[in-house]
């Protein structure tokens, strides 16, 4: 009966959780710890020893952070690569098809530049220009000079998909060189990094992220994992999400959580007829 | 320190009861932190082996809690509760549930 309940003891490992990541001084701070009550409160003690121990690796960066990620991630910029540059384009990473919409590759955009100009020994006497739409590098009288580069700008990049349909876009105008084609972030997933890496694209990225079960658990305990959470993700009506978007296992929380986060973390989930939102919902919706 | 809220975490932390109880009381889940905390400073319960267990201390204060809440004298059974009928619903029990003697 005891280890059924949502008891005192499963509540204070969460609350040291809370603790030793300082969430507690997170704007929201309040409404996710009562959701991770309340998931915890959902959940067997089986997924529940899963969830708290995915959870004491879980990243939840508040934009206050950003100020200071983003500085970090353009100090990785090595100083031979601005040595003969004029201008750095700033270019949100979005799908094409995304291109009219406010992402938060936009926010990351107006924060960079503005870091960039402050950071004088590293970047002085450079210029920065932001290009608001990805489809202006379409355009045949966008043209590079040389000594111009063009850094694509986003807060995370998940599986990659979206990073690979922006380079497309950049590389079909054909005075854009790939040498001359940068990826800057705050986070990604090693994913991205493998999709990356492959095409020898370079990479300022400041944390890396592994897949929180696949890349974590061996064997036997990975299986075991796996099967749990495959038990608690049966509680989530919306299909299509099954271990975060294209299975990415994603343990992390922006201004936003990226859908490629484990859906559990997120999205509505139903236990006994009842509906309940993820400790970091990422829908506005009313339940 | 509410003394209905202390004497329903001493029940909890000495029956292993669902800290939601708490919450259902009314209070928030973050003030439950500090009743916890408050309670662990009082001595009345103690962390031992990666477990929070009441001591001698808390289970007399509770003895003490119990006496002066009458309205725990009696406990509900939670356990038998059922969910509400709609006012529409038609009710048509089984025989063998009837007890008419």
């Amino acid at each position: 009966m005891s280890d059924e309940n949502f008891n005192i003891d499963v509540y204070g490992r969460l609350y040291k959780i809370f603790n030793e990541k300082r969430w507690h001084q997170n704007i929201n701070n309040h409404e996710v710890f009562a959701g991770f009550c309340t998931l915890l409160n959902n959940l067997n003690p089986k997924q529940r020893e899963l969830i708290l121990d995915l959870t004491e690796r879980y990243l939840w960066i508040p934009s206050s952070d950003y100020e200071r990620l983003i500085f970090e991630s353009l100090e990785l910029v090595e100083e031979d690569k601005l040595k003969d540059c004029k201008t750095i384009f700033f270019v949100p990473t979005v799908r094409p098809e995304h291109d009219d919409d406010v992402k938060s590759a936009h926010s990351i955009l107006y924060l960079m530049k503005g870091f960039a100009s402050l950071n004088r020994r590293k970047f002085s006497k450079i210029k920065f220009d932001i290009v608001l739409k990805l489809s202006e590098l379409k355009d045949e009288n966008f043209k590079v000079n040389e000594g111009d580069l063009i850094f694509l700008v986003d807060d995370f990049l998940g599986s990659g998909e979206t990073i690979k349909a922006a380079l497309e876009v950049v590389f079909s105008n054909r005075s854009i060189h790939r040498n001359i084609v940068n990826v800057i972030s705050i986070a990604a997933q090693s994913d991205a990094i493998k999709f990356l890496t492959e095409f020898k694209i370079p990479y300022y990225i400041k944390i890396i992220r592994e897949k929180g079960i696949s890349d974590y658990y061996s064997s036997p305990e990975l299986e075991k994992n796996v099967e749990t959470m495959q038990s608690i993700e049966k509680m989530i009506p919306e299909k299509g999400f099954q271990f975060g978007y294209d299975g990415s296992e994603a343990l992390i929380t922006m201004t936003r959580t990226p859908d490629n986060t484990f859906p559990i973390f997120w999205n509505t989930y139903k236990n006994n007829k009842k509906k309940f939102r993820g400790p970091f919902p990422r829908y506005n919706s009313t339940i | 320190m509410n003394e209905r809220y202390l004497q329903i975490l001493l029940q909890l932390v000495k029956n292993r009861g669902n800290i939601l109880r708490l919450v259902n009381a009314g209070l928030e889940h973050i003030k439950i932190a500090e009743l916890i905390a408050w309670a662990g400073k009082e001595n009345l319960i103690i962390k031992k082996n990666n477990s929070i267990q009441i001591t001698p201390k808390g289970k007399e204060r509770l003895k003490e809690l119990n006496r002066i809440n009458k309205s725990n004298w009696i406990k509900p059974e939670d356990k038998s509760r059922i969910e509400q009928i709609d006012i529409n619903a038609i009710f048509v029990p089984r025989k063998d549930e009837l007890d008419l003697d």
